[in-house]
């Protein structure tokens, strides 16, 4: 099948060149910045928004060597867990939880940079049998990225191997003048680590499906066997992190959101003659999507009287504890492992089904390093009906090295497999 | 947070709901509201942690820099006589 035809059975791409998939290729999710493309981070409000510069990443990927073959489908602004912007390429009544994992999977060496601010890497990476790379906080130059959740959410890197991984890791890492933040990193370093000792969060598989459990549980034997100290450690805090990060998120994004209002960018074609805020109320109104609205909804709320210190200011003490807990096991282990998802891809019907808050806390696993700006890697860890699971390793910050040590021996023992549609 | 609340806290958002909207935002709003009760077990903590990672701005020089393409940076605004248009104040 050539890319045309994959993205017509998969909808992976919201825009992309004419390629014949060979040599290094790479894409963009629609929430970074390519010169001449289209950039509206999934959301109705920003068509048309084609931006005059390159992010850093896209610079960085060019200048490594890969051509850039499009961007990728996800959900608005990637706020959610369960996103239905791409079907699953093992099976495309199912989710693939973004287009960058899709594209991943399908396409031989390829690289999808993806956000993480709700988990968006490990997620659709354990949905799609990849592997999903989410860097520390900083590592990645977030110059050109459509801003949502801004203390969390890095840019990282989903790829079918870890070869790929390891090639471009280092090209998108570094410091950038146009991102503060990014310049106070120390030096990435790849290939001095070694993966010796793990911590298992005791109970971690509580309440994930059976075939999640088993597949987890034997993944943990199979380490052991390749002589990896398992142990499992107590995280008393880690149960809180998810209702703080739907409190900052929100916040943080609602904020960021405010910037969309019918002027400058995207949608601009409303009535001047409405008065100020009806004017700003009608774009919203129509071309926010309902998640979004909730979660503006939601950051709104949250910001108002008496909640900014019982719920805002309250948050960020709580993920100093779960933070701290983390760097306590980190202190004494290489990594942390949990499984990526406590469930296969679902259908979409099956997502209906579900309330809103059991969707979010779907992604309880993916969502708590990325809320302290930690590293981790999701692998695939086995099969159900065909259908891949993942598990996910988390380091201390800038320790993506280990990571990719992990996946790497654990590329190296476990069968990983590819759908049977490839480009 | 019941249908009021959503209708008031939208509002400031500048964001209308229809009818089923708030019947809808209220039963999901609701329902993520009582998952952030768990909060009120949570221990106290007397920091709080803005950036979990430590980061801190490194700034470069600010040096003004005439950007030449301007027409390139205005070219998908709605414009008028070479000044973005806005709706009426009052």
């Amino acid at each position: 099948m050539n890319l045309a035809d994959i993205n017509k059975r998969y909808n992976i791409f919201s825009e992309f060149v004419p390629h014949d998939g060979k040599g290094f290729t790479f894409s963009l999710s629609d929430d970074m910045i390519a010169k001449g493309f289209q950039a509206t981070a999934g959301s109705m409000i920003l068509e048309g928004h084609r931006p005059v510069y390159d992010s850093t990443v896209s610079v960085r990927m060019r200048d490594a060597g890969a051509s850039l073959i499009g961007k990728t489908n996800m959900h608005e602004f990637g706020v959610g867990v369960l996103s239905v912007a791409a079907k699953n390429p093992f099976d495309i009544e199912r989710i693939c939880g973004s287009g960058a994992a899709c594209a991943a999977s399908l396409i031989d060496d390829h690289v999808a940079l993806a956000t993480s601010g709700w988990g968006g890497i490990s997620i659709p990476a354990a949905f799609c049998g990849v592997i999903g790379l989410t860097p520390t906080q900083g590592r990645v130059s977030r110059y050109g990225q459509i801003d949502n959740v801004s203390s969390m959410g890095p840019i990282g890197i989903i790829a079918p191997n870890t070869k790929i991984l390891k090639k471009y890791l280092p090209a998108i890492s570094g410091k950038d003048v146009n991102d503060p933040v990014s310049c106070s990193q120390p030096e990435l370093k790849l290939g001095k680590s070694k993966l010796k000792t793990v911590a298992v969060p005791k109970g971690i598989t509580d309440n994930v499906s059976k075939d999640v459990r088993k597949a987890f549980d034997d993944s943990v034997e199979m380490l052991k066997g390749m002589s990896v100290d398992i142990t499992y450690e107590d995280m008393p805090h880690l149960k809180y992190s998810m209702a703080a990060h739907y409190i900052l998120a929100c916040v943080e994004g609602s904020l960021n959101f405010a910037t969309y209002c019918g002027m400058r960018v995207g949608q601009q074609n409303g009535d001047m003659s409405l008065p100020f805020d009806d004017y700003f109320t009608s774009f919203r109104t129509k071309y926010f999507g309902q998640e979004i609205k909730k979660s503006i909804i939601s950051g709104t709320y949250m910001t108002l009287g008496d909640n900014r210190n019982e719920l805002y200011l309250r948050s960020l003490g709580i993920r100093q504890l779960v933070l701290d807990d983390h760097k306590k096991i980190l202190s004494k282990y290489d990594t942390i492992l949990t499984p990526s998802m406590p469930f296969i891809a679902p259908k979409s019907g099956e997502i209906e089904k579900m309330g809103y808050a059991d969707k979010y806390l779907s992604g309880r696993f993916a969502i708590p390093p990325v809320f302290c700006g930690l590293p981790s890697i999701s692998v695939p860890c086995g099969y159900s009906g065909g259908m891949p699971m993942g598990m996910q390793f988390i380091s201390s910050h800038w320790n993506e090295d280990v990571l990719i040590s992990a996946a790497e021996m654990w590329e190296n023992s476990f069968n990983i497999k590819r759908p049977e549609v490839l480009l | 947070m019941d249908q009021m609340t959503v209708k008031r806290v939208a509002g400031i958002a500048h964001i209308d709901l229809t009818d089923d909207e708030l019947k809808a935002f209220e039963e999901d709003l609701s329902d993520v509201f009582d998952l952030l009760m768990i909060l009120d077990d949570a221990p106290e903590c007397d920091s709080l942690c803005f950036d979990p990672v430590g980061l801190y701005d490194v700034l470069r020089d600010d040096v003004p820099v005439l950007y030449e393409n301007a027409e390139e940076l205005l070219k998908d605004m709605s414009l008028y006589n070479g000044l973005v248009r806005g709706p009426k104040i009052a």
